[in-house]
């Protein structure tokens, strides 16, 4: 595999990975930041707006005109959550221009386009425009409203917001309706400004580029927009951390707690929140990725066997590994009556973890699945980007080879030895609406 | 073995019918970690009605038959299909769509192993009563599942709209009555009738040798023995004239309406050509009135009838054919009528040139950005194989394009008495608020 290519252009850091595997020119900027009750929102609402138009292209109508015009390079903007930061991701995925006839200057105009997106937008007066930050305003709230509609994810969400309820971690990633109203075009450009000042952004670009020629119109394209940066770190070093990344200390073990939520739904969803004695940027952490692994990550797991196999009590029950927090989220579709049951075998899995019942066919095909899963991790683009990033917030440097490595040499007495650091902190239940 | 090169999209196809009919595809993705294995029988949910090859009787068939056999594939005398992959730590799937089934996998290593074991399960039904009746727990969950999302129930209520009882509208997965009907007898009679190998294509897509696999694949076929299948007798009934009513509503807990309206087809075209000219056509056209770019879509948004999450699309096949448009919407009444009236007054003025240039270049590109998935591709490589068409082939189907075929197509389309809507409203308690 290519190398990334570095430059270092200051509050702006870029990242290319020349490659003629894909059709496509694979970009993503992102900008991070520590989760905070105070700024959550607004921070979330920011990439919609900016969607609404730059300076040249004033109106979504016609930016949205502009992409499509190059072969629909597709532009997406949006909020997400890793770990107790928050990112502002902004992608952009252009067709290989050698492909298309009479296209050559592709990849340079979505980048022109895309920069502008981030870091021009349509300003009025030192401000937003209001009318757009109004109608993104009444949109966020309606897409925060509409989170209920997926019953597997609201049920998800709320059971990390139990858990982790004075914890960063636990705020939405969306943010909250309350906080809406307050927001106008002038805080929001506020908000906008300090993010870009605060944080770095960093800009993955992965495709079939020639890599001289993508280097300059990378730095041609965003150099305009460089800023001073006053965050945290020197903005010289790609791997700077943003301010909030150190892991956060560990909280004292509490008793399990159980929450019921009750709406008008056919099925049950059963969510437990688990705590681990390890994290991504630990030794052990490989031990965990297996015993999340052996416990619900594949079919051929405890979870999927016991519940669903074993005693046809749901179509899904798997468990899904937080690694940057070392939480672990079981989730399982159920029959409301059949709560109880369902709970004990799961607790019985979690109990045979920790008693060391495991088989050796158990061990060695959840290391093939997770072995399997990293190198496909592969044929994805920005999976590098991801390990990048983590590596920025927890300071651990891991690569897809040494994962690999890693969890192959994990022996059935580390996992044990794990799994007695995994505690239940959350037991969320959605039911019915009953008598 | 037949090799099909497709100079564009620097794309290689290789091609061969094994001699019991198989058809298998691989597809060389050069510098690609993974390779996908797909195993797919003509044979969905509209199927309900067929010929039983051994016996030669007519029969009709539970709902959700079809997606019942997928999951029991899986169990074998000597247990689950999953801890035979999972031994070279494969992925494996499967997933049931209208009109066939397909038994899947993705694997960094071991791939001739996979693709034995893919072919061997699939090709080895074992169903017992005991396990049978198993099954119907957990299917049971998967259905109930479905009924509280929205984006399903919508949809299905509005296919059940456009078809009233044709197949076309039953649920993939049946309903729970349906399936507590099945008894092993009928998924073996249905395991006869459609999981002959002349029913079926194996596509493979990877950093692979053909020769190599279709080696494996004719070793493996080679050992059992398929005694030759007359083509398979499927009835439906016609498709209705018109749609079975004009909205369907139901309620969920959710927080805002959803709501999803169209236009089904009349007829459908017999010749998989002209058919994927007009879904071509309608794609395009609907992506230039209605998509993200369009004037319409920014006006719906900013009359707050939806939101981004709006989108449109088309579907034709040999059976049924129809437009969907839709999504989340406050005042769901007032979003269809405002589009309807739109389409309407496009269908007379047609699709400008600059959008029918634009539009063209943005499927182009999203055409070329499923090149970038070995999933993706196979995927849709095998639902148009199966439809009668070449996936690899629509992009010259799409450069060729003429805005008058277009402007006609839509016309035609957009035809008042096949209109039909559905709407889920939140229940009353979840909303907060009356409705209407």
């Amino acid at each position: 595999m290519t190398d990334w290519i570095y430059d270092d252009l200051g509050s702006v850091q870029v990242h290319l990975l020349p490659t003629q595997k894909y059709r496509m020119v694979s970009v993503l900027a992102q900008l991070e930041r520590p989760l905070e009750r105070d700024r959550v929102t607004a921070t979330a609402l920011l990439p919609q707006v900016l969607l609404r138009g730059t300076e040249r292209y004033d109106t979504q109508g016609k930016l949205m005109r502009a992409f499509d015009d190059l072969y629909g390079a597709r532009i997406g903007a949006r909020v997400n959550k890793h770990g107790d930061l928050q990112t502002v991701e902004f992608t952009v995925q252009v067709p290989h221009e050698a492909l298309i006839e009479g296209a050559s200057h592709l990849f340079g105009e979505a980048i022109r386009l895309f920069a502008q997106v981030i870091m021009a937008p349509k300003i009025e007066r030192g401000a937003f425009r209001e009318a757009y930050v109004e109608g993104e305003k009444a949109l966020h709230q309606q897409r925060i409203e509409n989170l209920v509609n997926d019953k597997i994810s609201y049920a998800a969400e709320r059971c990390v917001q139990a858990m982790c309820d004075s914890e960063p971690f636990g705020l939405s990633r969306l943010g909250y309706v309350e906080d809406i109203a307050e927001i106008d075009a002038v805080s929001l450009h506020h908000t906008y400004q300090r993010l870009l000042e605060e944080s770095v952004l960093h800009v993955y670009v992965v495709g079939p580029v020639d890599p001289t020629n993508a280097a300059t119109i990378l730095r041609q394209e965003l150099a305009a927009h460089v800023r001073p940066y006053n965050g945290r770190g020197s903005a010289a070093a790609p791997g700077a951390a943003p301010e909030g990344a150190s892991p956060s200390a560990p909280r004292p073990i509490r008793e399990e707690r159980l929450i019921v939520e009750r709406l008008d739904v056919n099925q049950g969803k059963m969510n437990l929140g688990l705590r681990a004695g390890s994290s991504y940027a630990d030794d052990d952490y490989p031990a965990l990725i297996v015993y999340n692994g052996i416990l619900g990550g594949f079919p051929h797991s405890k979870l999927f066997a016991n519940v669903r196999e074993k005693a046809s009590l749901a179509y899904y029950a798997s468990s899904r590994l937080e690694g940057l927090k070392g939480f672990i989220f079981i989730q399982s579709g159920i029959q409301i009556s059949d709560f109880e049951r369902a709970r004990g075998i799961i607790g019985e899995q979690l109990e045979a973890l920790a008693a060391g019942n495991i088989s050796d066919d158990e061990l060695v095909y959840t290391q093939e699945g997770l072995v399997n899963q990293y190198l496909q991790s592969d044929d994805q683009p920005f999976t590098g980007a991801v390990m990048q990033m983590y590596k920025r917030f927890t300071g651990r440097d891991r690569s897809v080879q040494q994962l690999i490595d890693d969890v192959r040499r994990v022996t059935k007495e580390d996992v044990v030895r794990m799994a007695q650091t995994v505690k239940v902190d959350t037991v969320y239940f959605l039911r019915d609406k009953g008598v | 073995m037949q090799e099909t090169r497709y100079e564009r999209l620097q794309e290689t196809v290789f091609h061969e019918q094994l001699e019991n009919g198989l058809q298998v595809y691989i597809m060389p993705k050069p510098e690609y970690r993974q390779t996908y294995a797909s195993f797919t029988t003509r044979y969905g949910s509209i199927d309900s009605e067929f010929v039983e090859p051994d016996r030669q009787t007519r029969i009709h068939v539970p709902d959700g038959i079809a997606h019942f056999l997928e999951h029991k594939m899986f169990e074998e005398e000597h247990g689950d299909v999953f801890m035979e992959f999972a031994k070279t730590g494969a992925q494996a799937n499967a997933f049931t769509t209208f009109d066939s089934t397909t038994y899947l996998f993705s694997c960094t290593t071991a791939l001739d192993d996979n693709l034995g074991i893919l072919l061997d399960f699939v090709q080895h039904p074992y169903f017992t009563e005991e396990n049978v009746e198993k099954e119907k727990g957990i299917i049971g969950q998967e259905i109930k599942m479905y009924e509280d999302n929205p984006s399903w129930r919508v949809y299905f209520q509005l296919l059940q709209t456009f078809y009233g009882t044709h197949p076309a509208a039953i649920d993939i997965a049946g309903t729970v009555d349906s399936i507590t009907a099945i008894t092993k007898e009928d998924l073996y009679n249905c395991y006869r009738t459609f999981y002959h190998p002349s029913n079926m294509i194996l596509v493979v897509v990877g950093d692979v040798d053909a020769e190599s696999i279709l080696q494996v694949v004719r070793a493996n076929q080679g050992g059992k023995s398929y005694k030759p299948q007359a083509a398979i007798q499927r009835f439906y009934p016609p498709l209705p004239e018109y749609p079975s009513k004009a909205l369907a509503e139901s309620r969920l807990a959710i927080a805002q309406p959803r709501v999803l309206f169209g236009f089904k087809e009349r007829h459908v075209d017999s010749d998989p050509e002209r058919r994927q000219l007009r879904e071509a056509a309608m794609e395009l056209g609907l992506d230039a009135l209605l998509g993200r770019s369009s004037d319409l879509y920014q006006a719906l948004i900013d009359e707050g009838l939806t939101d981004q999450g709006f989108s449109t699309e088309y579907e034709l096949t040999r059976l049924y054919g129809h437009s969907v448009f839709g999504g989340n919407s406050k005042k769901p009444r007032e979003l269809i009528e405002r589009v309807k009236a739109a389409l309407q007054e496009f269908a007379q003025s047609g699709v400008l040139e600059p959008d029918f240039e634009r539009s063209k270049r943005k499927a182009m590109g999203r055409f070329l950005s499923l090149l970038d998935s070995p999933q993706g591709i196979a995927n849709v490589f095998t639902a148009q194989k199966l439809r009668g068409m070449d996936i690899l082939a629509s992009l010259d189907a799409l450069t060729q394009l003429r805005l008058d075929d277009l402007n006609a197509i839509l016309r035609n389309h957009i035809d008042d008495t096949q209109f039909a809507a559905s709407i889920v409203w939140p229940e009353e308690s979840t909303a907060g608020a009356p409705i209407d």
